[in-house]
């Protein structure tokens, strides 16, 4: 099966540090990107589950040619590119190849992002088309390496017995979600949500994705302007 | 709703299972008073440092120097999956064929848990543990991405914490010295940023010059250089407000740290780089976190009216004559008395929990360690009480190592001091 793959970038600069320069132009929340797409260590590329589809990313370590000068930031660290796609209805069936194509994409917004990093505004991508090995079963393919502590840790120790709820109110949700399956069959993946702020209703006769706008399945095409554009100092 | 209703049924079984075992595990705890009394006192220590001041490789050093006792008769754990990571960076930092560590991304934001260990009885056992919390430094200067919590969590932490560490890059102070505008504009973000969180709060500070091998050249004497930078740093207005704000309630230090070593890296060519044949050593890393502890339980103590103070130093007196396990019954009355409640609105939330104010009279305690009373002493008690004095004094211990680290910190470098030179020695 054929689906939508969009292109997303996150790196630092030589001075500025790590954001999302390029984001799949449907999204209007991009923070998840920043905070799922960690640096790959034992691996060359990883899937994790989001709310918004398959998120698979590899790391690029920018050379000298590549900056066009020091690859380095001016603290000495190396520049990396967590580069990738984000696919809504499935994984890539060839990762290897979707890859090499968000790489060479991505080294170019980084390129522009390098030539003046204070003014730079994060780019929407565009999507493009991959063969999907999976649909509608979003799942981690590899564990994603200490996934973010978001919440402030808890002072006193863990109360075992509401872990034990917790854990019994998981399986009951598990089982209750295998019931509501069965008794409801299997239908197409629903549509995305739009994000108004973010999203140009494509007149189009055949429009580029769709997505679901209060409640109906519309068509749409991504902008070309820059995503929720956050002032720098 | 069909599908609603075995939904609601699990979650209620699972919630009555639940509770029936935490009631089971609760009363299971009362019968047995064998672990340290009070609990073990856990301390969250929050670094405010912008991209590239250190904060990473501070963390790093400091558990490689404290990860066994040497002379201390303390050393640090960290949890498994913790270590490895510590490891990763060591390596990356240590080999001069290597980069450096990358930065660390938003995802990454994370709290590691060092445990203070120490000889308990015949066991290492924890005795106090300390959350510490690696994230971006970008997060305190630039806009969250819509979406994104970690910002939030990071001020939630900070607002949280129970010690804050200031981290002023050293390559900062150099590119200031030699004339850098910029580096004197990052210089003051990173010094804004701090006193943004740190003045409103009531919890320690210190703190932490990295790089500081990068400014070995200013002078031969460490001391006298320690000065000349604390001489730049108070002349920034916002700065010394801050310092003096903090000097009325505690000492405020500035503690210089290389987490590398005075000749393995050096400022070339527009970035910082690895020397081909330097050595790894750091330097003072340890000094950043011994000083935490000993100023939280000083801050409390200090924090405290005389009427108050004198009401637990009592307490604390009585706890030598009693049994821990009497002591800690006792000490319920000041979590729920007048004294607790004065000691929150003092000192915030972090050290008035039950294991924090323990630590507390631990300390208040008669300084000095007599063999002979000890070992009357435990003769005395039975044996659940008998354990829990093994760790009162094992506590007790610990918390006068990290004291006599801070004194000799502050013998070797007189002007690590910054203010708050009218509280005195500890």
């Amino acid at each position: 099966m054929i689906g939508e793959a969009w292109p997303f970038l996150v790196a630092r600069g030589r001075r500025r540090g790590y954001s999302a320069l390029l984001v799949p132009g449907f999204l209007g929340e991009h923070g998840f990107l920043e905070e799922t797409a960690v640096p790959l260590d034992d691996v060359s590329f990883r899937t994790a589950a989001t709310p918004f589809g398959s998120l698979t990313w590899a790391e690029h370590a920018v050379t000298r040619a590549d900056a066009g000068g020091e690859p380095r930031d001016e603290h000495g660290r190396p520049l990396v590119l967590l580069h990738g796609l984000l696919c809504p209805r499935g994984e890539p069936a060839d990762a290897g190849a979707a890859l090499a194509w968000t790489d060479a994409i991505a080294l170019a917004v980084y390129r522009r992002f390098l030539d003046g990093e204070e003014e730079f505004r994060a780019e929407a991508s565009a999507p493009f088309e991959v063969g999907l090995a999976r649909v509608a079963t979003l799942r981690s393919r590899t564990a994603p390496r200490s996934p973010a502590v978001i919440s402030a840790p808890p002072r006193g120790k863990p109360r075992r017995g509401l872990v034990w709820a917790g854990a019994g109110a998981v399986v009951a949700g598990a089982v209750a979600a295998v019931i509501a399956l069965l008794s409801a069959g299997s239908g197409p993946e629903p549509a995305p949500p739009c994000s108004r702020d973010v999203v140009t209703l494509s007149p189009l006769p055949s429009p580029v994705a769709t997505c679901v706008l209060d409640g109906k399945v519309v068509g749409y095409s991504p902008q070309k302007v820059p995503v929720s554009p956050t002032p720098r100092k | 709703m069909t599908t609603l209703l075995p939904l609601l049924v699990s979650v209620l079984v699972a919630l009555a299972i639940g509770l029936a075992l935490r009631r089971r595990k609760r009363k299971h705890t009362k019968e047995n008073l064998t672990g340290p009394p009070g609990g073990i006192p856990a301390f969250r220590i929050v670094t405010l440092g912008l991209q590239g001041s250190g904060k990473t490789l501070l963390l790093t050093g400091i558990y490689r120097r404290l990860q066994t006792p040497a002379d201390r008769g303390f050393y640090l754990r960290v949890p498994h999956e913790q270590l490895i990571e510590l490891n990763r960076w060591y390596r990356k930092a240590a080999d001069v064929n290597e980069e450096w560590p990358r930065g660390t991304t938003r995802g990454e934001l994370r709290e590691f848990e060092f445990s203070v260990m120490t000889q308990v009885g015949a066991d290492a056992e924890p005795v106090v543990k300390l959350g510490y919390l690696e994230y971006p430094g970008e997060l305190l200067t630039d806009p969250d991405a819509p979406g994104s919590t970690a910002q939030a969590t990071l001020l939630e932490a900070i607002a949280g914490a129970d010690a804050l560490v200031g981290i002023i890059d050293g390559f900062r102070l150099l590119q200031a010295h030699n004339g850098d505008q910029r580096g004197q504009l990052m210089l003051e973000a990173s010094l804004d940023a701090m006193i943004n969180a740190m003045l409103p709060v009531r919890s320690p500070i210190v703190f932490v010059i990295t790089k500081w091998d990068l400014l070995d050249h200013l002078h031969p004497d460490e001391n006298e250089r320690l000065r000349m930078v604390r001489e730049r740093l108070m002349d920034t207005p916002g700065f010394a407000d801050l310092v003096k704000v903090h000097s009325t309630r505690r000492i405020v230090r500035l503690i210089p740290v290389t987490a590398v070593g005075h000749d393995f890296a050096e400022y070339r060519d527009g970035a910082v780089r690895k020397n081909p044949g330097g050595r790894f050593r750091p330097s003072n890393v340890e000094a950043a976190l011994s000083v935490v502890v000993p100023d939280i339980l000083r801050q409390t103590e200090m924090s405290l009216d005389h009427a108050t103070r004198a009401e637990l130093l009592a307490a604390a007196q009585r706890r030598v004559r009693m049994g821990p396990g009497e002591a800690l019954r006792t000490l319920g009355t000041y979590v729920t008395g007048k004294a607790a409640r004065i000691l929150m609105s003092a000192v915030g939330a972090g050290v008035i929990a039950e294991s924090g104010l323990s630590l507390l009279l631990d300390t208040l305690g008669p300084r000095g360690y007599d063999p002979a009373e000890h070992g009357a002493r435990l003769a005395r008690l039975g044996e659940a009480d008998r354990r829990a004095e093994e760790f009162v004094q094992a506590r007790r211990r610990v918390v006068g190592e990290l004291q006599r680290q801070v004194a000799v910190l502050e013998a070797k470098l007189p002007d690590s001091r910054l203010g708050g030179d009218r509280w005195g020695d500890w």
